[in-house]
């Protein structure tokens, strides 16, 4: 039984679910700790991904992740944008106290 | 589909959460909420990290890979059909760099053209690395304007040894750069450098 489970709204932009796991495992980048959990019964905080599908488009990908329960819970995958890449560059520097 | 840390079915509600939760992360005003902890990793530390923990919580099947013959895709824009298509002849030097551009980032060579070009078209020069582009430049063609220029641009670099040009600075360069006269060719060939300065 496959551990990647799909919310209705990761399919809203049509991407290929094997593009949203080529991007999360060819990330350029991971942020572990992108977001808070924002859906009642959801506590995991949530993961970033940003990175290529296989036909070499940037995506974006959002998921819980639940290393207990071998869970993973996308609910988040469209083409990347560029306000993305900022939110991203920013919590990188703020992370690396820069 | 369902959902371990409730140990059940996603109800509708949920579902139309996420949906709505989704529809807040695609709006400009959306804004994070990090928490400061777990990684933040970029490039190969990014694939490497992220590989393994995916490997963990037991995500072990490979995307298929992209079926050839399939068509051609529209690669953005709001149009219909397919996308516009430019052909353009390139040094074997840079074809080189972006073909290892590509492998390194496990991508086609026609994405990172394109991210390239966009890049190129979008993001203007930042302060400092404008002058440290300008630093690299061969000054032999304009022997004397370009020395100077370099010269000046050292001098703010050692001002600035860890910040940003402020913009007073920028247009303060920018105005000693055409009080030197006709530079049409050095700021061709600044622009034609462009696409590598925020990569830095």
């Amino acid at each position: 039984m496959t551990p990647t489970n799909w919310t209705d709204s990761a399919d809203r932009h049509d991407v290929a679910h094997a593009d949203a796991l080529h991007a999360m495992r060819n990330p350029l980048v991971f942020i572990e700790e992108f977001d808070e959990a924002r859906v009642e019964g959801h506590t995991r905080p949530v993961s970033l991904w940003i990175g290529r599908g296989r036909d070499g488009v940037l995506l974006e990908v959002m998921a819980h992740l639940n290393r207990k329960a071998q869970d993973v819970l996308i609910f988040h995958v469209m083409e990347l944008r560029p306000k993305t890449l900022d939110r991203a560059r920013a919590i990188m520097k703020e992370m690396k106290g820069e | 589909m369902s959902d371990k840390e409730t140990g059940r079915e996603l109800t509708a509600a949920e579902q139309a959460a996420f949906t709505a939760w989704a529809e807040l992360i695609e709006r400009d005003d959306y804004e994070p909420r990090p928490s400061g902890q777990g990684v933040a990793l970029e490039g190969d530390e990014a694939a490497a990290y992220s590989r393994a923990l995916l490997a963990e919580l037991g995500v072990t099947e490979e995307p298929a890979p992209e079926p050839a013959g399939r068509g051609r895709r529209k690669v953005g824009g709001s149009g219909k059909g397919e996308s516009p298509k430019r052909q353009v002849r390139l040094p074997e030097d840079l074809d080189a760099k972006l073909a290892e551009r590509a492998e390194h980032d496990h991508a086609a060579v026609a994405a990172v053209m394109r991210d390239a070009i966009d890049f190129y078209l979008t993001t203007p020069p930042t302060g400092l690395a404008f002058v440290a582009q300008l630093k690299k430049l061969d000054p032999a063609p304009f022997a004397r304007r370009a020395q100077l220029a370099q010269s000046y641009a050292a001098r703010l670099l050692a001002d600035h040894p860890d910040a940003e040009l402020s913009g007073d600075d920028r247009r303060e360069l920018a105005d000693v750069l055409r009080t030197l006269g006709s530079l049409a060719a050095f700021e061709a060939k600044t622009l034609h450098n462009q696409s590598s300065l925020t990569r830095q």
